[in-house]
């Protein structure tokens, strides 16, 4: 760790405090990088803090691990990437520094300075663009080897796999116009729109509003001069406009179609839903491809100016600035205004092409000002320690003979810039290429987007603000507010000359680097497209350019103009890669958002848990499985009487004269002379006649049918029904789910009738309630419906109870069998149950592929019907034979259960086993004291009650016989009792 | 028969009540939330920031058919509604749907009045009631149009989801029906879905509002409000 003092003279390279500054030096907060502790100022950024105390190499590049500094300080490069805690991937330069927050390098070893990865630089020639998609490829057996060698050589940050979930959410948003860019544009724009009427969203990517006005520089002969002079005018204005809201800190990430933008603010995720749309994204400033121009201390102009003038942080001491425009001009104007160093000029163009209204100052104060020269070298070794330039011939060719060493500590290029355009592209505008400019500009975009200020070649602060209103106006008019402003189309035109060459690339011998994402170099490129890659769509994907952190920011511009001249085509002719969501990197977890996983509980659940049951999830339900032992519960039911919850269950009322032929349409029995107050079992099949479902229905009264369909289907079948009565059979049937209105607890065991008798006055006797029937009847003074059903094989009554009062019946029913050792049974008991008798489960015993006749129900499918859904299907399968059956079937050693899914399996002649059949259902049978189950088996071993088959278990065989009919009260004497 | 104990209604809502430290009333057979904190306290959470009330024991009525409309125009004093639009208490969900909420107990005589007049009219019309089978959640309070949003994809501004309007939609991946009843000047929304999904969308919302301060409120306050 560092002493105080040392942490002290960190700040050896902060300004004196600067009107318009974000940091507030009156307080000092304290922080760590790779170990070492440093100081910041609340207000400034990791990046900002570490540059004020001289730290310039902030991480390491992707491939050859070569040291990288601050390069644009907007969070646009990937250059200040690094590990905050277990957050990978943070940008230094945007992320703001916390007390106590612990930064690392990442992707390092051992350590940042002395990264032992970075000698892979020097088996470089073996390893060109795309080499991973030719080399390593064989031996295959070592391409695990290859992949953790990799894995662990590249890379970008390391995921803690045991960080426990973020707090992330997400919010929708719905507006008239949404401006994207909250500089003077984007600012005009928003109040332009907002006067209308209309509502406006403002998005900016950075904490405040301003844009590059924030850290320009407002002299008088500046050509910002006026909008500088007019930004707290603005602001204010913003603040006063109550259809304006502000969004700082929000990327926005996409547009979609329709108008539906996507963004981020830290954490959360919104989802927009807009009218009209004004991007006034701005541009992003081009770096210039030379000798080690990834060194440390090689920045962008804009970079500079940011750190100077937000954080009152110089980056370097003794500065050679390259440019080709005026914008260079104006930052050496600035630096020079605060007293730093400028060790020279380099511009490329002749001394006649430069307009700044600088020159003369800064000549007059003896900058050494060097025309028609350019840079060929970033020299030093892990900094910059000088800067090598070279006098340019008639042809714009670089006179070697002419180099030079200027000593310096950092280089500031300000060649030019990329309108930030993507959303209007992604929205489907058009671009056309500039010479006059260098850039590619929109010409077009759909009704509704408009392109302002930077994004659209706007560079003139006044030109981007009465560009911008016009746009402003024209957004709120397209969404009904005002009047079309017909003098402008997406832009104003005002295309002023920034740049006067379109020069990306300096020819030298080291590494260039035009994609510092990827560590793709201007030979790579070459290469690439020396190997076929010409398309630059082609040369994107195989080279990986654009594809990184920066998302083709820094480097697309480079990267178009290196194709075009390779393949001698023009920039218009190489045309763009496809601009795709999202602009900037996003973290899954914001993309999620809030964890919401919908889960259903019925009105007795906080009994269950108070009981001890052990949940299960069922669908969406949460169902007790049981509550400690299944067993015990079983056997409760078969000899006295046991109560579940069985809310879950689909319950569907249908109403109307049609539904007698609506049933006999979607079940595969007779329904038409089912008499009121009757209950009858039915199957579901779809037009394959595969199962879909099955459940009782019930005839309430003349036109009143109460039908029940599994837990886990209830959603499904109820919509399925929708459709077919949507479809045509829907005349004179109204249907409504009703599986939430009532709970049903399902009472069963030879006591169940000697239990409910003492909560009603409904007479329960057999021969008034007999088997499958439906009564109404006050149950402990509430109305219920009860169905004499039985899934489990016992006398037993479904109770069917409003759902507010379902936990005092519930109650009321535990409290009468007390007497009789009443128990609560889980599904698991059930499930015991129901195997005894050999019921089957629909989606358990059967599948996909599963018929009626072939689940041995045809008792259930009446063929004669004179249709019904499945039926052809069925009558298919009737007369050619089912090839497969569900059957019983009991171990031969009774206390071996086989797995559910195991193979039943056969041996052939040459000894090789083939499977014929699988395991559906399977248990441990309290009651019969030995293993039971149900499988699916070819027709000649299934319909031979006693034959034996053989089911292949871990690691051997164990024997089973076929079982014909319910393993226990086979005549049903039970239920009828 | 035994039927010592006297029925009582309780909502899905009950146990997060009790969690939350509810004392409860009887109301027209429903145990219901009274006051969690102070009467004075929930009223200040809605009227300033936010607050969740558990109303499922108002009334809910389903009126399904062609002809449900006149059978409504019969039964009471109104005129016609488009879809999405409401009306003291009903809404119109499809052109052949309605819904109908009503306060605690006075569903009871709303759907014989429905029956008599549907059985007069000799239409095929169902009155369902509804009202055990849905949950409803009301959001009180100015940062409710700020919490739905966080949960729900529609536009809750006033212009495109007036008062008295009724919309179906996916709310925290669930099905609910919005419906827009503002107090006076303060914005308010019933989410009205299945009551078995209740408790999961009463702790999303609570979980979602904690950034605007959301409290749960009871009865009393409600009423301090000026709800029935």
């Amino acid at each position: 760790m560092r002493t105080e003092q040392d942490a002290l003279t960190t700040t050896s390279n902060r300004l004196h405090p600067k009107q318009g500054e974000v940091i507030d030096r009156s307080t000092t907060i304290r922080f760590t990088f790779d170990g070492v502790e440093y100081t910041a100022h609340p207000g400034d950024t990791v990046a900002s803090a570490l540059t004020a105390a001289g730290v310039k190499v902030l991480s390491r590049s992707f491939k050859y691990h070569r040291p990288r500094g601050l390069l644009c300080c907007s969070g646009h490069c990937p250059n200040c990437l690094v590990q905050i805690g277990d957050e990978p991937n943070v940008r230094a330069c945007t992320r703001p520094v916390e007390p106590g927050m612990e930064v690392r390098a990442q992707n390092v070893w051992p350590s940042l300075n002395r990264d032992l990865l970075s000698l892979t630089q020097l088996g470089s020639r073996f390893m060109p663009v795309g080499f991973y998609y030719k080399t390593f490829i064989r031996p295959q057996k070592l391409w695990p080897l290859y992949e953790h060698t990799l894995r662990h050589a590249a890379g970008l940050g390391e995921v803690d796999i045991d960080t426990p979930l973020g707090e992330f959410d997400k919010q929708y948003l719905h507006t008239d116009v949404v401006i994207v860019g909250g500089g003077p544009a984007g600012i005009s724009a928003a109040l332009s729109a907002a006067e209308t009427g209309a509502q406006v969203l403002l998005f900016e990517e950075n904490p405040a509003l301003g844009g590059h006005l924030r850290f320009t520089v407002p002299l008088e002969s500046s050509s910002t001069t006026k909008a500088s002079k007019d930004l707290p005018e603005l602001l204010e204005a913003v603040d006063r406009q109550p259809n304006i809201t502000v969004f700082t800190d929000t990327s926005v990430l996409g547009w979609y179609q329709d108008n539906w933008l996507c963004a981020v603010k830290g954490a959360r995720l919104f989802k927009i839903r807009t009218k009209s749309v004004v991007v006034a994204t701005g541009a992003y400033e081009t770096p210039l491809i030379f000798d080690n121009n990834d060194l440390p201390g090689v920045m962008l102009g804009s970079a500079v100016q940011r750190l100077v003038h937000l954080f009152g942080v110089l980056p370097g001491g003794q500065v050679v600035i390259v440019t080709a425009n005026e914008d260079g001009w104006d930052v050496a104007a600035d630096l020079q205004s605060l007293g730093v160093n400028v060790a020279a000029i380099v511009d490329e163009r002749e001394p006649s092409a430069c307009a700044s209204p600088y020159r003369e100052g800064l000549t007059n104060a003896g900058v050494p000002v060097f025309y028609r020269h350019t840079i060929l070298e970033a020299l030093g070794s892990n900094e910059v320690r000088g800067a090598k330039i070279a006098r340019l011939d008639g042809q714009g060719e670089i006179s070697l003979a002419t180099a030079q060493s200027l000593q310096c500590d950092l280089i500031v290029t300000s060649m030019g810039w990329t309108p930030a355009t993507e959303l209007a592209y992604m929205a489907g505008g058009k671009s056309e290429y500039h010479e006059d400019r260098a850039e590619i500009l929109p010409v077009s975009t759909p009704p509704g987007i408009y392109v302002v200020g930077r994004a659209a070649g706007t560079h003139a602060v006044n030109s981007q603000i009465s560009e911008a209103q016009r746009a402003g106006s024209n957004a709120a008019a397209f969404v009904g507010f005002g009047e079309f402003d017909e003098s402008t189309a997406y832009s104003s035109g005002v295309l002023e000359p920034r740049r006067t060459s379109e020069r990306v690339c300096v020819p030298g011998k080291k590494k260039q680097f035009v994609c510092y994402c990827e560590d793709v170099t201007d030979e790579d490129v070459e290469t690439a497209i020396a190997e076929g890659y010409d398309s630059i769509e082609l040369l994107k994907r195989y080279s990986t350019i654009s594809m990184g952190p920066c998302q083709g920011a820094m480097c697309s511009m480079n990267t178009i103009h290196l194709c075009a001249r390779a393949n001698d085509w023009t920039v218009q002719e190489t045309g763009t890669t496809t601009a795709r969501p999202p602009t900037t990197p996003v973290t899954l977890g914001a993309l999620a958002g809030q964890n919401m996983e919908p889960v259903q509980t019925t009105p007795i659940h906080q009994w269950h848990l108070d009981h001890g049951a052990d949940m299960m999830v069922a669908g969406l339900w949460l169902r007790p499985n049981h509550y400690g032992d299944p067993a015990a519960e079983a056997t409760s039911v078969r000899e006295r009487v046991g109560l579940i919850d069985v809310s879950p269950l689909g319950k569907l009322q249908l109403t109307g004269p049609g539904v007698p032929e609506l049933l006999e349409r979607i079940y595969t029995n007779q329904w038409d002379n089912l008499r009121v107050g009757r209950v009858r079992y039915g199957v579901m099949c779809n037009d394959e006649g595969v199962v879909l479902n099955d459940g009782v229905c019930a005839h309430v009264n003349d036109e009143t049918w109460y039908m029940t369909t599994t837990s886990t289907g209830a959603t499904t079948i109820f919509e399925w029904l929708q459709w077919w009565l949507q479809s045509g059979w829907g005349e004179g049937i109204h249907l409504t789910d009703l599986t939430d209105t009532y709970s049903a607890f399902n009472l069963a065991g030879p006591q169940s009738r000697t239990v409910l008798e003492k909560l009603t006055e409904r007479n329960l006797a057999n021969k008034a309630f007999p088997y499958m029937r439906l009564r109404s009847a006050k149950i402990a003074g509430v109305s219920c419906r009860l169905l004499r059903i039985g899934f489990t094989g016992e006398l037993s009554y479904e109770v069917h109870c409003p759902s507010g009062y379902a936990l005092h019946v519930w109650e009321a029913l535990m409290d009468a069998g007390r007497e009789f050792d009443i128990a609560p049974f889980g599904v698991e008991a059930q499930r015991i149950l129901r195997l005894e008798k050999a019921h089957i489960i629909v989606g358990q015993d059967t599948d996909a592929m599963s018929d009626p006749l072939s689940a041995n129900m045809a008792w259930a499918v009446k063929l004669d019907k004179p249709d019904f859904l499945g039926k052809p299907s069925l009558m298919r399968i009737s007369a050619e034979g089912p090839k497969q059956l569900l059957v019983g079937f009991k171990m031969v050693e009774p206390n071996v259960v086989p797995d559910e899914g195991l193979q039943i399996v056969e041996s052939e002649a040459d000894g090789q086993l083939k499977i014929v059949g699988w395991i559906t259902s399977s248990r441990f049978s309290p009651t019969l004291e030995e293993a039971i189950g149900l499988c699916w088996l070819p027709p000649d071993i299934a319909s031979q009650n006693g034959a034996s088959f053989t089911i292949r278990m871990d690691g051997h065989l164990a024997e089973a016989r076929v079982h014909h009919g319910a393993f226990y009260d086979p005549d049903g004497e039970r239920l009828r009792m | 028969m035994n039927t010592s104990k006297t029925p009582v209604k309780l909502t899905p809502l009950h146990s997060a009540a009790q969690r939350l430290g509810a004392t409860f009333i009887e109301q027209r057979g429903w145990r219901i939330p009274q006051v969690y904190t102070t009467l004075e306290d929930e009223v200040v959470a809605a009227q300033e920031r936010l607050t969740l009330a558990d109303e499922t024991s108002n009334g809910k009525l389903l009126l399904e058919g062609d002809q449900a409309e006149s059978v409504l125009m019969d039964t009471f004093d109104l005129g016609s509604l488009k879809i999405n639009e409401g009306h003291d208490g009903i809404y119109r969900l499809r052109s052949d749907l309605f819904f109908i909420s009503t306060p605690p107990g006075r569903e009871i005589s709303i759907r014989k009045k429905l029956t008599t007049a549907s059985a007069a009219s000799e239409q095929f019309v169902t009155i369902t009631e509804v009202t055990h089978g849905r949950a409803e959640i009301r959001v009180i309070g100015p940062h409710s149009q700020e919490l739905l949003s966080k949960v729900c994809g529609l536009d809750f501004h006033p212009s495109a989801f007036p008062n008295e309007t009724a919309k179906q939609s996916s709310l925290a991946k669930t099905t609910q029906l919005i419906i827009r009843c503002d107090i006076g000047e303060l914005p308010a929304f019933s989410i009205i879905g299945v009551q078995s999904l209740g408790p999961y969308v009463w702790d999303t919302m609570m979980e979602a509002g904690t950034e605007f301060g959301v409290v749960p409120i009871g009865r009393a306050a409600l009423a301090a409000l000026g709800e029935e």
